[in-house]
């Protein structure tokens, strides 16, 4: 559900924009990045944020 | 710490149509167009059992089935059970063109699903008054036929009825003495679920191949083929309506 929601997200932003998103480890760490690139954005950053992690992706 | 939630109507959206959100076709906007639709699909015989469970699983916002409320009853029950997030409304078919023309103007689009000619012609004439799109399936002997008309490019298509005469024309050079009664009543759902299917995409806004003519469907081979129908000029429905 993750991805379904940030992919709700992308919709409404400019291509060159860029979105952080925060998410918890296990799947959607092991998942988000991939398939957000699959759809054609570039993974800027992912760093670990406390107990989360923090993606940062451009549109 | 988890992250936070959206409120249980926002998550129940998500979840229900996660899947057809990902589709580049629908998406979120697509997804809130389809759930600010309303749909009226005339007639309840079996070609409207998948069409009107394949719109309600796929979030249409209003779904009015007109014909005998009494007979629309259980179905609309399940349909409920299927998705609660779309409403049904049942009411009787509209018995005067004025009421078939308040009718279209009230909805995004109509689907004709009956066979009653005089009926079908009447929606015709709703639709050739006020330029509404009227989605149609139909059975001529053993074929079945799909047409959209007032859905295209074309300021002045050809009307249901132009586009009944081809078809029945046709139908009527292909008899099939024995048609096997399971085969038409699988026949039947197929076209329901074209008819579906070519709700979605026009509500969409995308074109489909059924807007500039008619399908014909084979129950006996299990195929389709294009009908052109060119617009007749001496239709006693639509020749008036020309907008030269």
């Amino acid at each position: 559900m993750t991805f379904v929601r940030v992919k709700l997200k992308l919709e409404s932003m400019a291509p060159g924009t860029t979105l952080r998103i925060r998410l918890n480890a296990g799947e959607p760490l092991e998942n988000l990045p991939r398939s957000l690139q699959e759809e054609g954005c570039r993974v800027v950053s992912l760093a670990s944020d406390g107990d989360a992690f923090l993606l940062v992706v451009e549109k | 710490m988890p992250l936070p939630l959206e409120n249980n109507e926002e998550s129940e959206w998500l979840e229900r149509y996660s899947r057809q959100l990902l589709l580049k076709e629908v998406g979120g906007a697509g997804q809130h167009r389809l759930g600010q639709a309303t749909v009226a699909i005339v007639g309840t015989g079996l070609m409207t059992i998948p069409l009107t469970l394949y719109l309600t699983a796929a979030g249409i916002g209003h779904l009015l089935l007109l014909d005998q409320p009494q007979s629309t009853q259980t179905h609309r029950a399940t349909l409920h059970a299927l998705n609660p997030l779309v409403q049904t409304t049942a009411s009787p078919i509209p018995t005067t063109l004025e009421q078939t023309i308040e009718q279209m103007n009230g909805c995004n689009l109509t689907l004709l699903a009956h066979d009653h000619a005089h009926i079908r012609q009447q929606f015709n004439q709703a639709a050739l008054q006020t330029r509404h799109t009227l989605i149609s399936g139909w059975q001529t002997k053993d074929l079945y036929f799909i047409s959209t008309i007032h859905a295209n490019p074309d300021p002045n298509p050809p009307c249901l009825l132009c586009t009944e005469t081809v078809c029945n024309t046709f139908a009527a050079t292909h008899p099939n003495p024995h048609p096997d009664p399971n085969l038409t009543r699988m026949a039947a759902g197929v076209i329901g679920s074209v008819l579906a299917m070519e709700t979605l995409t026009l509500l969409l806004d995308n074109r489909t191949q059924i807007c500039y003519g008619a399908r014909v469907f084979y129950p006996e081979e299990g195929r389709y083929d294009a009908m052109p129908v060119l617009k007749n000029p001496h239709c006693p429905a639509c020749s008036s309506h020309s907008s030269d």
